[in-house]
């Protein structure tokens, strides 16, 4: 049973690393149409055009790649300043630990979407700001997460021992802690690649996303959403395949991850 | 001149007390020390982390690259305009004294100062406190609803998923309700509004889809925001209620016995509730999050949409007081969580 579900979450998330590499591949550059403004769906647009004519679907794989960039892109660099942090709290000096921990309780008190719109706000707008104010209001949970785990492998024989033998602090790291929490890392990238995909599409929903690297070429499905949901009643096939993108890897990046810590 | 000379000094020694001594004092409140009393703490520890919150937002928004005059008030604003604005927010340019360094901290200080003052004004002048009230009040309302909403669907959602299943049919009936609480915890809000928004109330119109001044209005908006929650209460019940159906407890009350519901009421429900307390204080965030984007899906007039109307035109001061206003709202959720879990649970209140 759950392994069945963690199948469909790891086929879910390997459909959209494959759609968001390869869709636009086989799909033209989503192109303005005057004359098909909002037209409905057809054997050339299957999903329908959009506004000033642009075929959804075309839209809906080249926001995939954006959404495989920005969720990719905060996923490294959360999980690289997590495990950074987390090795400073496990090896390094009381005062460091107790300062690291006091910052990620600061940064928990503030609501992480919050937090994001007001950083992608302040900067200047670009993808790489999406990319900032994701990563800044989504490094601590996992922190507090890998921090006691980190603890109880410290305090273990096998690394007590590999202290004793004479094991530099960097090779207590590399070599002895981190192996041990491969499995909790990788469940929390699953999850972040999640969570950043839909923070992305939250951000464009509320019109703070990162203009498009060169338009069309890269529209967000949170805008997709956006402008899906405002025209629900002139063209109603515009909202539903969009959420359901965002639908679909958020659910994908849960089921994957089912049952473990 | 003397006066604006004295007021520069004071923002820099509220920006540097707020942003050097704010975490200090949040680094030392945590740890309990004898003479003090813990609510004491609580206190000063809310108090800290906002002013700390709130500095650093102030000094982030001087020190991001860019002219934040000339992004809220457009490149070819008036001279007068801009030095107002440059008063009304504390910034200072290069005709001060203060060196640059100190610049930053100076408007953050402003901030914190006029935050902790009420006399915090938008961009245009209006009051933010008055801004804030209504919207406060409209928020609270619909938080308030999906909290209890969402806990009280989650809890009955997760009992039936956790129950024992006796028979085939209530077999089937937990799994189905499994796989129901997966899909509602991992449904995202931005999702889901639309979806809402659409179905039930553009196609169907079975309820209104927005404002909040018709009848109902607020029960869209208002589910939108608790079923993901309740699909996290569920998750949590429905593991406490396995881990409470093999207690001996449990069994005893079996043995002697009580019927099916009964066990699952007067048993195993207090026993699955107790997650459900801490839960809720450590939600509070993703639900404010979340509060953000339900409230624009259904143009509910809360604190959300008037953070992202502002940030549109760069209303920082307003951005300000909503961004304190959520870090007040987060900590004392979770202080009031912790406090409510230490009456609910005896084994707590032991614990320093």
């Amino acid at each position: 049973m759950t392994t069945v579900l963690q199948r469909l979450g790891l086929g879910g998330l390997i459909l959209f690393v494959v759609v968001g590499l390869c869709g636009p591949l086989v799909v033209d550059v989503p192109a303005v149409d005057l004359a098909r403004d909002l037209a409905p769906p057809s054997s050339s647009a299957p999903l329908g055009h959009g506004e000033v004519g642009v075929p959804l679907h075309a839209a809906l794989l080249w926001g995939a790649r954006g959404a495989l960039v920005v969720g990719t892109a905060v996923t490294a660099l959360t999980t690289t300043l997590t495990v950074l942090l987390m090795w400073c709290c496990a090896l390094g000096p009381v005062a460091l630990r107790r300062l690291i921990l006091r910052a990620a309780d600061l940064a928990l008190a503030f609501p992480s979407l919050l937090l994001a719109l007001a950083l992608a706000a302040l900067l200047p707008p670009s993808p790489l700001s999406v990319i900032a104010a994701l990563s800044a209001s989504s490094w601590a949970a996992p922190l507090q997460v890998l921090v006691p785990l980190a603890d109880r492998a410290v305090a273990s024989d096998a690394i007590r021992s590999a202290v004793a033998l004479g094991a530099s602090r960097r090779r207590v790291a590399l070599v002895h802690l981190t192996p041990l929490l491969w499995s909790t890392l990788l469940v929390q990238a699953t999850q972040g690649v999640g969570g950043a995909v839909v923070a992305e599409a939250s951000l464009a929903f509320l019109g703070l996303s990162a203009p498009p690297l060169a338009p069309p070429f890269y529209t967000s499905w949170g805008t997709l959403l956006d402008d899906g949901t405002a025209l629900a009643f002139a063209a109603p096939w515009l909202w539903g395949p969009p959420a359901l993108c965002v639908f679909v890897v958020a659910a994908s990046a849960q089921l994957a991850v089912l049952g473990r810590r | 001149m003397s006066g604006q000379v004295a007021a520069v000094v004071v923002d820099v020694v509220v920006g540097v007390v707020a942003v050097v001594a704010a975490p200090a004092l949040a680094l030392w409140a945590p740890r309990p020390r004898r003479g003090l009393p813990r609510a004491l703490h609580a206190v000063v520890d809310v108090i800290a982390t906002v002013a700390a919150a709130v500095a650093l937002v102030g000094v982030l928004a001087a020190v991001v690259p860019g002219d934040p005059i000339a992004r809220a008030l457009g490149e070819d604003a008036p001279e007068e305009a801009r030095a107002a604005l440059a008063a009304r927010l504390g910034l200072l340019d290069d005709a001060t004294a203060v060196p640059p360094i100190l610049r930053p901290l100076a408007t953050g200080g402003h901030l914190v100062g006029s935050v902790a003052g009420g006399t915090l004004t938008s961009l245009r002048g209006e009051p933010v406190a008055a801004l804030l009230l209504p919207r406060l009040r409209a928020s609270a309302r619909l938080g308030l609803f999906a909290l209890v909403v969402g806990v009280v669907t989650g809890t009955a959602l997760g009992l039936v998923a956790g129950r024992v299943a006796r028979g085939r049919v209530g077999r089937i009936v937990a799994s189905a309700t499994g796989l129901m609480v997966i899909g509602l915890a991992a449904v995202p809000r931005v999702v889901l509004g639309p979806a809402l928004l659409v179905v039930v109330a553009v196609q169907q119109g079975l309820l209104p889809a927005g404002g909040d001044d018709v009848g109902g209005a607020i029960i869209l908006p208002g589910l939108c925001l608790a079923l993901p929650f309740a699909g996290v209460v569920a998750r949590h019940v429905r593991v406490a209620a396995e881990e409470a159906a093999a207690m001996p407890f449990v069994r005893a009350a079996l043995a002697r016995g009580a019927s099916a519901w009964r066990v699952d009421v007067v048993h195993v429900l207090p026993h699955a509730l107790l997650p459900v307390v801490a839960l809720s204080g450590l939600q509070a965030g993703a639900i404010l999050s979340g509060a953000v984007v339900v409230e624009r899906v259904f143009s509910w007039p809360g604190v959300g949409t008037l953070l992202v109307e502002r940030l549109q035109r760069g209303d920082l001061p307003v951005v300000v007081a909503v961004v304190a206003v959520a870090v007040v709202a987060v900590v004392v959720a979770n202080a009031a969580a912790r406090a409510l879990a230490a009456v609910v649970d005896p084994r707590l209140r032991r614990r320093p």
